[in-house]
């Protein structure tokens, strides 16, 4: 993979896959969410997002989550809890934390801990297995 | 559903594949004595095994009026995108999905794609997929993203006045 720093505006790369394919994508920027949207509106204290996450094996993994905002944020994974810090409202950013996944399915929530001024945004959470 | 009042098969498709896109309950409402080929359609594996997961797929735009109405996309909870491509025009269209901008795949590379109608690995693909869809019919893929694996929370199932924020809205 070749990235082209020069073209700041565009971030672009050109990457060649195993697939024999040659193209061009956009790489994600710290203004822009990924994919086709994010989610927001964690002021309530009822406010939760939960994801349905398998794994093959029990085992503790490095969980991140990129969102937004000045809000702390409680990940409730399995019953057991984490907590984490968003000190941005400009740009999106990435936390990580290790989390215990059981073998099977498991339950993510992200929710957010105090009325912020700037209320949490949520993009992705990613899972390093 | 009654699969047996559809005039074509791409039609039974069509049908049967927005319930799963919808995370619907299947019901089926064709008698024995009038299913006929329908039974076919019913018994996709492959299309049982989402709904047994408890796959909740959503719209790219909920404007009826948007094509993005015709692209539903979600995620299963072992990462796989499941992306439905649906044709309700007269005319056949050309349709498909960005795997960086509106699946937010890592730099858009996927492990392998698979047809659940056609029961075949397309392979890794880099970038989009694109096809030409006939009138009424539809194209249903499971997409494994290559690398880490990454959950959209716009997939995810949100509660409590957590709202979903779509960029083709």
């Amino acid at each position: 993979m070749v990235i082209l720093v020069g073209c700041s505006a565009a971030f672009f790369c050109s990457c060649k896959k195993s697939c024999g394919m040659s193209y061009v994508t956009e790489i994600l920027t710290d203004g822009q969410f990924s994919g086709a949207g994010y989610t927001q509106g964690f002021g309530s204290p009822e406010g939760e997002l939960t994801f349905a996450v398998s794994s093959r094996s029990a085992s503790t993994v490095k969980l991140t989550i990129r969102g937004r905002g000045r809000a702390e944020a409680q990940i409730v994974a399995n019953g057991h809890h984490a907590t984490f810090a968003f000190d941005d409202s400009d740009r999106w950013q990435e936390v990580t934390a290790p989390v215990r996944l059981h073998a099977g399915e498991n339950l993510i929530a992200i929710k957010q801990m105090n009325a912020a001024a700037s209320p949490l945004m949520v993009d992705y959470i990613e899972i390093n297995q | 559903m009654r699969l047996n009042t559809m005039a074509t098969r791409e039609e039974r498709q069509f049908l049967y594949s927005l319930m799963v896109m919808g995370g619907s309950a299947l019901a089926i409402a064709d008698q024995y004595d009038t299913i006929g080929d329908a039974v076919e359609i019913y018994q996709n594996r492959e299309m049982i095994e989402l709904n047994n997961l408890g796959f909740v797929g959503r719209p790219l735009s909920q404007d009826l009026s948007s094509a993005n109405s015709s692209r539903w996309v979600g995620q299963l909870p072992d990462g796989d995108y499941v992306v439905g491509l649906f044709n309700r025009e007269e005319d056949t269209i050309t349709s498909g999905i960005d795997f960086f901008k509106e699946l937010g795949i890592k730099e858009g590379a996927a492990e392998n794609v698979r047809d659940l109608w056609q029961h075949q690995d397309l392979g890794e693909m880099c970038g989009k997929y694109t096809t030409s869809l006939a009138p009424h019919s539809c194209k249903i893929l499971r997409i494994r993203p290559k690398g880490i694996i990454r959950y959209q929370a716009e997939f995810a199932s949100p509660k409590g006045g957590v709202t979903i924020n779509m960029a083709n809205e």
